[in-house]
């Protein structure tokens, strides 16, 4: 593998965004619900 | 010549635009005052917080610009991804200007100035951002507008069309919802341009293969496109600017500063900064790759474009497949739809705020006020299609947005720490900093347009001249606070 240290820090970005994309996607819609649930309060 | 396919493609790119006007439309019966059209009412949670953040500062325009870096100069044109990264962690972990920011309960940093140095500080600091804020974002629907004529296989005397079609879909959920809108949708573009960007990288990874494209640039540029530390053409000017910008941004870029300003509480607000920082890398990283495939690519099978800028957009269309260029399309245009509805809010909201707040007094009633709010992106909107078809850009354009970026970074940063940590500081200073900080990238930005002067200015260049830019912003603070008599 060339350039092993940018290998494993690209491969360590990319499996980052991976599953924090997964992780806020699904908090993020719970965290709309209750935020409009208060303004129709 | 494009693989985009207006039978499959084209519908999930209407279903994806259709949708986010449905949606940021769809929020205007919660609408009840000008706190919830500019902040969302202070009722932003932490994982909102992190996904409007990272699709508002990951647009079209980063995705070129960071693209264009790593076509150009390889892993290292991922410097100030990593210099923003250690930024916000640190900043963030420390709560360094955001914590006494949020709790002074501002809706823009002027504003917190008036308390510390009064008035004329406030107006002449909106002015500033303001000023270099427009510029900044005056290239981003030109830029977008590129992106899409080149991936839709459009022709280019279109791109006007394009233009104004971007800027009146995002000004109409951004001018009917405001930041509530704007968050809503930032959330679905965060997940839209998640998929879109993951895929196509694996899908470049698995075609090309990491170790064909490394040799590639290794090829073009040598060890200097993998360590910033041997001498190539990336430079320790730009390496410094690059720190000190990725510091005055985290601290007080308008739209990222309005995350903070929009939590819950200033806990909330370190917290989505700690966690959004890694997204800074992936900002970065991930374009840059994309740009290193593109000069694969364009290296073994020719027909580069003589502008590196759209070497991107042609990558795609060229090689991604029918399907997935739709969903990339779509997700590219989420990132850009995000970015631009952010800015405007952020810009109108410091008009408002701040320049005309002579003139209100805050004695506007909320349906007033979010009429005027209205009326001010409207014409932003205006503003940044007549200056996107005519300014001609030169050089990088990360290093564009650099300078005209620094004409209100360099003094803002400088004034708000003065403001918390720094008792002597006064309003002499902050003048002295405004003045100094916006004249030096301003000149520099006009006499390079100069006949006389470009060949100088070509010499220094901007990134020395950014630099200075700091440097010298910092001295006039201190010197003008000090020069200020005592009795006044």
């Amino acid at each position: 593998m060339k350039h092993l240290f940018w290998f494993i820090f690209f491969a360590v970005v990319l499996i980052w965004y991976i599953v924090v994309t997964i992780i806020v996607s699904w908090k993020g819609l719970g965290n709309i619900r209750s935020m409009l649930e208060e303004q129709d309060d | 010549m494009t693989n985009f396919n207006y039978f499959i493609d084209g519908p999930i790119l209407l279903a994806y635009l259709i949708g986010t006007i449905m949606l940021g439309l769809s929020v205007r019966r919660y609408l009840q005052g000008v706190q919830d059209y500019l902040v969302a009412g202070r009722r932003m949670d932490l994982y909102l917080g992190i996904a409007s953040l990272a699709a508002t500062e990951f647009g079209i325009v980063t995705c070129m610009a960071n693209a264009q870096l790593g076509y150009k100069y390889g892993f290292v044109g991922i410097s100030p991804g990593i210099s923003l990264f250690a930024a916000m962690l640190i900043v963030g972990w420390t709560g360094f200007c955001i914590k006494p920011l949020r709790m002074e309960q501002v809706i823009t940093i002027p504003e917190l100035f008036e308390k510390k140095f009064g008035k004329h500080v406030r107006w002449a600091s909106a002015l500033v951002i303001v000023l270099g804020g427009l510029l900044n974002m005056g290239v981003f629907l030109r830029m977008a507008g590129d992106f899409l004529t080149i991936t839709l296989g459009i022709d280019g005397q279109f791109l006007e069309l394009m233009m104004t079609i971007l800027l009146i879909v995002v000004a109409t959920y951004t001018i009917l919802g405001g930041m509530l809108s704007v968050l809503i949708t930032d959330y679905l573009q965060f997940v839209i341009m998640g998929i879109g960007l993951i895929t196509v990288t694996f899908l470049f990874l698995i075609k090309f293969g990491w170790n064909p494209i490394m040799n590639s640039v290794e090829a073009t540029y040598g060890s200097a496109a993998f360590n910033p530390f041997i001498d190539g053409n990336y430079g320790w000017d730009r390496i410094l600017l690059d720190v000190l910008l990725a510091l005055a941004t985290v601290l007080t870029w308008q739209t990222m500063i309005t995350r903070i300003l929009a939590s819950r509480n200033y806990q909330t607000g370190q917290k989505i900064y700690i966690r959004t920082s890694p997204f800074f890398l992936v900002r970065f990283t991930i374009p840059a790759f994309l740009g290193m495939v593109a000069l694969y690519y364009f290296n073994s099978q020719g027909g580069a474009p003589e502008n590196v800028i759209l070497a991107l957009p042609q990558l795609i269309a060229l090689v991604v497949p029918v399907g997935l260029i739709g969903l990339l399309v779509a997700g590219m245009l989420a990132a850009d739809m995000s970015t631009n509805s952010s800015y405007l809010l952020a810009w109108s909201s410091v008009i408002y705020n701040d320049l005309l707040a002579p003139i209100h007094k805050n004695q506007w009633s909320e349906k007033k006020g979010i009429r005027i709010n209205r009326l001010l992106i409207g014409g932003i909107g205006l503003f940044l299609l007549l200056y996107g078809l005519w300014y001609p850009l030169k050089g990088d354009l990360w290093g564009y947005l650099q300078v005209t970026g620094t004409i209100y970074l360099s003094s803002m940063m400088v004034i708000l720490i003065a403001a918390c940590y720094w008792d002597k500081a006064n309003d002499w200073g902050a003048m002295a900093a405004i003045a100094i900080g916006s004249l030096i990238p301003i000149s520099f930005l006009i006499l390079q347009e100069v006949e006389f002067t470009k060949a100088w200015v070509a010499s220094i260049g901007p990134y020395k001249s950014g630099v200075a830019t700091y440097v010298f912003t910092f001295l006039a603070m201190i010197i003008g606070s000090y020069l200020k008599p005592r009795s006044l």
